[in-house]
């Protein structure tokens, strides 16, 4: 994958995490507590739905990286964090200066973590 | 913690949009994000729309979401003079928007415990006979969401 290609996927990998997030947050005992919302089990369902869409999709570019994903998923509830003023934001260590955004064939993770890292402007 | 929430650079007094999805967009705008990071937490939020509108009646919205391009738990407040049209649970136009945004994870419940202060204050509101929508100034909004807050 060339630099443009791992950009991307990462963009598609952000949307996947953000479904996951929000379908966590709907199933949540608290959440429904606090609003007294109540969200059709057929929207979750189409919701899970949609999520299993977007992951086929990476699947079929990468089914490593998405694999990666899944993992950290299960370990930290999430597989992706943002890298802030050079430290990772899930385990807040300093990440070597050395460290790119997008490299070549490369799904950028922190080193002391492994979870997957973006940057953003 | 809601009053550390509630800035005033955070504060939008007379929305422009007339829609769901302008209104939104109009509130990120705040947020000073990259064009496509803001198009993503619109389309998060979206979702989140999708599932049920956080209109929740009586004027108000709660408009939510968490997502990886914030940095910060972050709530915007808007109010709309001339109301917004949010497939509100009451059918009603809504008048004032608490948008609340969040990290993916927040380990000490931030977003949580934020969404029910909002939730208290937006009780508080309903109880009230007509919704307020003329602040001269966001500090003077801020000063009235807090007498409900420590209701």
């Amino acid at each position: 994958m060339n630099k443009e290609e791992v950009k991307k996927f990462l963009e598609e990998l952000y949307l996947l995490q953000d479904l996951d997030l929000l379908i966590d947050q709907i199933i949540d005992p608290t959440y429904l507590q606090t609003f007294g919302f109540k969200v059709s089990e057929e929207k979750v369902e189409a919701l899970k739905q949609k999520r299993e869409e977007v992951a086929e999709k990476l699947r079929k570019v990468n089914p490593r990286w998405l694999q990666t994903y899944e993992r950290l998923r299960k370990k930290y509830k999430r597989g992706i964090a943002r890298v802030v003023d050079g430290i990772c934001t899930n385990c807040f260590v300093h990440l070597p200066a050395s460290m790119n955004p997008y490299e070549v064939d490369t799904l950028p993770t922190c080193p002391s973590c492994g979870i997957i890292l973006i940057w953003m402007d | 913690m809601i009053e550390k929430l509630l800035r005033e650079d955070m504060v939008i007094l007379d929305l422009k949009a007339k829609d769901k999805e302008g209104v939104l967009r109009e509130m990120i705008s705040l947020l000073n994000l990259p064009k496509d990071k803001e198009e993503l937490l619109l389309s998060s939020l979206m979702q989140r729309e999708k599932l049920g509108s956080t209109g929740i009646g009586k004027g108000i919205a709660i408009p939510h979401c968490r997502s990886v391009v914030v940095d910060n738990i972050t709530l915007i407040v808007g109010v709309s003079k001339e109301g917004v049209d949010f497939d509100a649970l009451d059918g009603k136009p809504v008048h004032l928007l608490f948008m609340l945004v969040a990290t993916p994870m927040d380990p000490s419940m931030q977003y949580l415990t934020a969404l029910g202060s909002i939730a208290r204050i937006a009780r508080g509101l309903a109880n009230e006979e007509s919704i307020r929508t003329d602040f001269s100034s966001p500090k003077e909004l801020i000063d009235y969401l807090m007498k409900f807050a420590n209701e």
